[in-house]
C-alpha cells in the first residue's frame, strides 16, 4: 500500500489531507509547508496511512512537519483513540518514553555570561554525566527506584533536587498518576537504576542559550523570559528504563494482537484494546517510565543550577516549563461538540494546549501552555505557546523539533566531527561532547530547517511564536 | 567483515552473515557492539554465560541482542568474543569482554533497543544472513 502524494488535498494553509480509503478508519492529515511536504519520505507517509487503519482511531492520523520514519508509527505524529473501541500501542509512544524538554530561564544577561561561557559549560559537562556508559552520581536501591517511578519529579524535589515551585511548572506537575512499578520487568529496573541523573547520548543535550528574539512581549513576560538573557534547555528521557519497558511491552502486544483478533497492516503497530489487561499493564509500566524521565530532568536541573551558582553570584534559575514528546495519556477533547476522554498518543509531538485549559499552570492559564522546541545545535530553539486551534485540529499537539533528514551513516560519510566542531566554535559556540565522534551524526545539516518546521505549525495555527533562542554552550553525550 | 552497516534515517541498521547459525549469532553480536564501541579494543577478560529460548529464529536473534544490551546498560559490560551454540530455537553462549572504559573503548552510539523493524534471519547459498535495526 503506497502513499500517493498526488492524492493529497490542501484543506487549509499548511494542512494537507490524504482521504480515507479502503482499509482506513480516518484520513491522514499532514501539517507542513509545501516545501517540507515535498521533501517528506514516502516511507513516513505510508506509516501515517497505516496508523489510520487502527481500530478506534478518532478524527485523523496526524503527521507534523518534523515527521520521519519510525517504529510502526511515524515519528512526529499524533493518534487519539476512543476508550471503548480503541487501542494503546507502544510504537505510538516510542522507545524513549517521555523523552522531553525542559527550559530554565535566568536573570543573567548575555554580556554577563560571555566571559564565563566556557567555564560554566565545562561545569555542566562535569556535573551531569553524559554519553554512552556514563554512570549515575546517585546510588539507589531497587526499592528507592520504585519510589521514583511512582513519584517522578516530586520524588526528586522531596529528596533535595529543586523546589515545590518547580512541580507547578511541568506537564503533569512532573508526576503522572497510575504508575505501577510491579508491571515493570526486573531488566527494566536494573537498566534504569545506574542511569538516573544522566543525560544519555545521541540527540540529547544540555544547552546554554541566549534569548535572541522575542515575538510576543506579553507572553514572554508571563513565561519569565527576557531578550538577551540566558536560558538553559535540557533534552533527555527515561534512559534504559523506558527503553526496556517499551521493548517488554512490544513483545506482549505482539501476542495480544492475535488474542484480540486485531488485524494489522504492519506488525510493528502491535497494540491491545484499551480495556484489556495487556493495555492496563503497559500503561502502568509506561507511566513509571514517564515519571523516571520527569525525575531525571528534575535532578539534572538541580545540578545545572548548582553549576551556575558556582560561577555567578545571585543567580536565579526558575523553571519555565517541562514538556513530554513521547507519551500516551488520557485527555478530554471535544469531538463533534461532545467532550470525550481519549487516549492520545504523541510520538515526537508536543502537547500545545491553548488558554483556559486546567492542565496548564495557573500562572500561564491566560496565555496558553509553553511549548519548547529544540533545534539542532547550530541553529536555534524556540519557545512557543499552544492554541485553541491546536486543540480543535490536533488534540492540542504540535511538532517536537527539527527532525532528521539524513541517516547517521550518511552523516558520518558527509561530515567530519572535527569540522562540525570547528564550524560551531567559529561562531563562538562552546561544545563539550563526551563522545567527539558523535558530532558528525548530530551535524546541523543532518536535520530539517527548524525555522521552516516552526513556520509550518504557526501557519497552521497550532502554535504561536514567543521567543527564539540561539545556542551558546552545549554539553552532549 | 562478517557484518556491515546500512543506511537508515534515524537508527542503526546492520546486516550480519555466518556460514552457520553459530557464526551468524556471533557476528551479529560483533556488529551490535561495534555500533557502540571500538570492539577491537575490548579485552576478553570477563566471561558471562547466556541461555535463551524463543519461538523462532528471529525472536531468538532479538532476545540475544537484547540480553547483550541489558548486560551493557545494567552492568557496564562490553563484549568482543562470542562462543555461540544454536540448537533449534534456543542458544547457549559464552561471551567474553570487560567493563567499559570510556577512554579506551571510544563509545559512540547509545543503543536504546533492538527493534523488530526489518528483523530477519534467513538461509542463503553461503550460510545465513541477519538484518537488524537498533534504535539509538
Amino acid at each position: 500500500m503506497d502513499f500517493m502524494k498526488e492524492e493529497l488535498k490542501r484543506i487549509a494553509p499548511s494542512v494537507f489531507e490524504f482521504p480515507k480509503k479502503e482499509g482506513m478508519n480516518v484520513p491522514v492529515r499532514i501539517y507542513a509547508t509545501e516545501r517540507i511536504l515535498s521533501a517528506m519520505e514516502d516511507s513516513a507517509l505510508n506509516q501515517g496511512r497505516n496508523v489510520a487503519s487502527l481500530p478506534g482511531i478518532v478524527k485523523a492520523s496526524i503527521m507534523l512537519p518534523d515527521t520521519h520514519y519510525g517504529y510502526g508509527f511515524p515519528i512526529g505524529g499524533v493518534a487519539a483513540f476512543d476508550l471503548e473501541k480503541g487501542v494503546v500501542s507502544p510504537g505510538g509512544v516510542g522507545f524513549d518514553v517521555n523523552c522531553g524538554i525542559r527550559l530554565l530561564s535566568t536573570n543573567l544577561s548575555y554580556e554577563e555570561l560571555k566571559p564565563k561561557l566556557r567555564e560554566v559549560t565545562a561545569r555542566l559537562a562535569e556535573s551531569v554525566p553524559a554519553g554512552v556508559g556514563a554512570k549515575s552520581r546517585l546510588r539507589l536501591s531497587i526499592s528507592e527506584l520504585k519510589e521514583v517511578l511512582v513519584d517522578g519529579a516530586k520524588w526528586a524535589v522531596d529528596n533535595g533536587y529543586g523546589t515545590k515551585d518547580d512541580l507547578e511548572h511541568q506537564e503533569e506537575n512532573g508526576r503522572i498518576e497510575g504508575a505501577l512499578p510491579e508491571k515493570c520487568s526486573d531488566k527494566a529496573l536494573k537498566r534504569g537504576r545506574p542511569q538516573l541523573g544522566t543525560l544519555g547520548s545521541g540527540n540529547h543535550f544540555l544547552e546554554v542559550q541566549r534569548v535572541e528574539q522575542i515575538f510576543d512581549e506579553e507572553t514572554a513576560k508571563a513565561f519569565g523570559v527576557k531578550k538577551d538573557n540566558i536560558t538553559v534547555m535540557i533534552h533527555c528521557g527515561s534512559r534504559g528504563f523506558g527503553h526496556q519497558v517499551a521493548s517488554d511491552y512490544i513483545k506482549v502486544m505482539g501476542s495480544a494482537v492475535g488474542k484480540y483478533n486485531i488485524p494489522l497492516i504492519d506488525r510493528q503497530l502491535a497494540c491491545a484494546p484499551l480495556s484489556s489487561k495487556e493495555a492496563k499493564d503497559y500503561l502502568g509500566a509506561m507511566f513509571c517510565a514517564v515519571n523516571y524521565a520527569f525525575a531525571n530532568r528534575q535532578i539534572i536541573s538541580h545540578w545545572t543550577r548548582e553549576s551556575f551558582a558556582k560561577v555567578f553570584e545571585d543567580i536565579e534559575m526558575p523553571l519555565v516549563y517541562d514538556v513530554c514528546h513521547n507519551i500516551a495519556k488520557f485527555e478530554e477533547h471535544e469531538i463533534d461538540g461532545i467532550k470525550k476522554t481519549l487516549c492520545v498518543h504523541r510520538k515526537g509531538a508536543t502537547r500545545a494546549f491553548g488558554p483556559g485549559r486546567m492542565e496548564i499552570p495557573a500562572a500561564y492559564r491566560e496565555v496558553g501552555q509553553p511549548v519548547l522546541i529544540p533545534g539542532d545545535m547550530g541553529t536555534a530553539s524556540y519557545l512557543l505557546k499552544g492554541t485553541k486551534k491546536a486543540e480543535e485540529e490536533t488534540f492540542g499537539s504540535t511538532c517536537h523539533g527539527a527532525g532528521r533528514i539524513m541517516s547517521r551513516s550518511q552523516a558520518i560519510r558527509d561530515f567530519r566531527s572535527s569540522e562540525v566542531k570547528r564550524t560551531l566554535e567559529a561562531k563562538g559556540e562552546v561544545i563539550f561532547s563526551a563522545n567527539p565522534k558523535l558530532l558528525a551524526e548530530e551535524a546541523p545539516d543532518a536535520y530539517k530547517d527548524i525555522d521552516e518546521v516552526i513556520e509550518s505549525v504557526v501557519s497552521a495555527g497550532l502554535s504561536e511564536r514567543v521567543a527564539r533562542m540561539t545556542p551558546l554552550g552545549v554539553s552532549k553525550g | 567483515m562478517p557484518f556491515n552497516f546500512l543506511p537508515h534515517t534515524s537508527d542503526i541498521k546492520f546486516e550480519a552473515t555466518g556460514k552457520d547459525l553459530n557464526e551468524l549469532f556471533a557476528s551479529s553480536a560483533e556488529a551490535f557492539f561495534s555500533a557502540m564501541v571500538s570492539i577491537e579494543k575490548v579485552e576478553p577478560v570477563i566471561e558471562k554465560k547466556i541461555e535463551l529460548e524463543a519461538q523462532d529464529l528471529s525472536q531468538l536473534m532479538h532476545d540475544w541482542l537484547e540480553e547483550l544490551l541489558y548486560l551493557f546498560d545494567a552492568e557496564f559490560l562490553v563484549f568482543s568474543n562470542f562462543d555461540v551454540n544454536v540448537k533449534g530455537n534456543s542458544l547457549s553462549a559464552k561471551v567474553r569482554g570487560e567493563r567499559i572504559d570510556r577512554a579506551r573503548h571510544e563509545p559512540s552510539a547509545g543503543v536504546k533497543a533492538v527493534t523488530y523493524n526489518e528483523l530477519d534471519v534467513k538461509k542463503t547459498s553461503h550460510g545465513y544472513t541477519a538484518t537488524v535495526v537498533l534504535d539509538v
